[in-house]
């Protein structure tokens, strides 16, 4: 891992799964790519550490889990979640029926923005990670460092407030 | 299926579009770049020691000792400090009531004075010039014995006991 070409093919490797990852907890292409890079200029720092033996991708994984996790709590800390501006196009994507339709990255977010807005970023965190990553609550405990029965609340409620969310919008 | 199991499965099904990678690899790569040159600056040679793991804990370790030992220390004087304090409270007291033991022996030297002038009417001295007055009267004293001692050295008579048994006769 030393040697920078081969730290470029792993780069290059795992890019897509590591973007794939941040753009789905943070829904945004600037942010998830800065929060890539750093995860990966991480990775760079400790490649003295890394074990060749096994998979990276759960390493990997916890890395960029991690980096959006601090990224969430520093934007709630600063800005805040802002309201939904655009109810109209989110009542149509979730009112739309149909589901097989793969949504856009744009309309991800808008989507993701909507149901999540009022969660708190360990809510967003813990349902993104067991919802839509399909993780398990072992494999979440491991890459955020919250305690099993903290998943288990945070998700019972944030499962309560998307219900909600997604019956106000309906209605 | 409800349409929260229809939401969620949408957003399970979603997968981002990968735009411009190359450019952000290239920027993972220059970012690499720049963290190595940074490994060889100054900073580093003078904190590298910092990336040491047994070496920043054995100086966590240190310092949680020095913490303790300096707590330890200001116990150690607090506890001094306060029996000195008591010890110069003590010696202050057996200064207070040797002077005191003075006082009185002035006091009864001014009423002795007073009684030796033989006042027959009633006056009102103030203190200050009582005090004054014994001093006064000491100093005389004083002056009257060393007077004494001449005569007697004069004399040629040997300087056994200066000052002694000489009072003036007031």
């Amino acid at each position: 891992m030393g040697d920078r070409s081969a730290f470029k093919n792993f780069a290059e490797s795992y890019y897509d799964f590591a973007y794939s990852l941040a753009f789905k907890v943070l829904g945004d292409y600037d942010r998830s790519n800065d929060m890539v890079q750093d995860s990966f200029i991480k990775i760079w720092e400790k490649r003295e550490s890394i074990r060749s033996d096994g998979s990276l991708s759960p390493w990997i994984r916890k890395i960029v889990i991690n980096k959006c996790y601090d990224h969430l709590r520093k934007k709630k800390r600063e800005t805040g979640f802002s309201e939904d501006s655009r109810r109209g196009e989110v009542e149509n994507l979730i009112s739309s029926e149909t589901s097989d339709g793969k949504l856009q990255d744009q309309e991800y977010s808008q989507l993701l923005d909507a149901l999540t807005s009022s969660l708190s970023p360990k809510q967003k965190m813990v349902f993104i990670l067991s919802e839509i990553e399909d993780m398990s609550h072992d494999e979440i405990a491991d890459a955020t460092g919250l305690t099993k029965s903290s998943i288990k609340s945070n998700l019972s409620h944030a499962r309560k407030n998307l219900r909600n969310k997604i019956r106000n919008y309906l209605n | 299926m409800t349409k929260y199991d229809e939401i969620i499965n949408r957003l399970k099904g979603f997968a981002p579009e990968i735009r411009d990678k190359e450019f952000h690899i290239q920027r993972i790569m220059d970012r690499t770049m720049i963290n190595s040159r940074k490994g060889n600056s100054i900073y580093d040679f003078i904190f590298g020691w910092f990336n040491i793991l047994w070496l920043r804990r054995s100086l966590a370790a240190a310092s949680v000792f020095i913490v303790l030992f300096f707590v330890f220390q200001q116990f150690v004087i607090v506890t001094r400090i306060g029996s000195l304090e008591k010890r110069m409270i003590e010696i202050n007291t057996e200064n207070i009531l040797e002077n005191q033991k003075e006082n009185v022996i002035v006091n009864a030297a001014m009423f002795r004075i007073t009684d030796e002038f033989n006042f027959t009417d009633s006056i009102k001295v103030a203190q200050k010039d009582l005090k004054s007055l014994v001093g006064s009267y000491r100093d005389l004293q004083k002056r009257y014995n060393e007077l004494q001692d001449e005569i007697r050295y004069q004399k040629g008579e040997a300087l056994v006991n200066p000052g002694s048994d000489n009072k003036i006769k007031l």
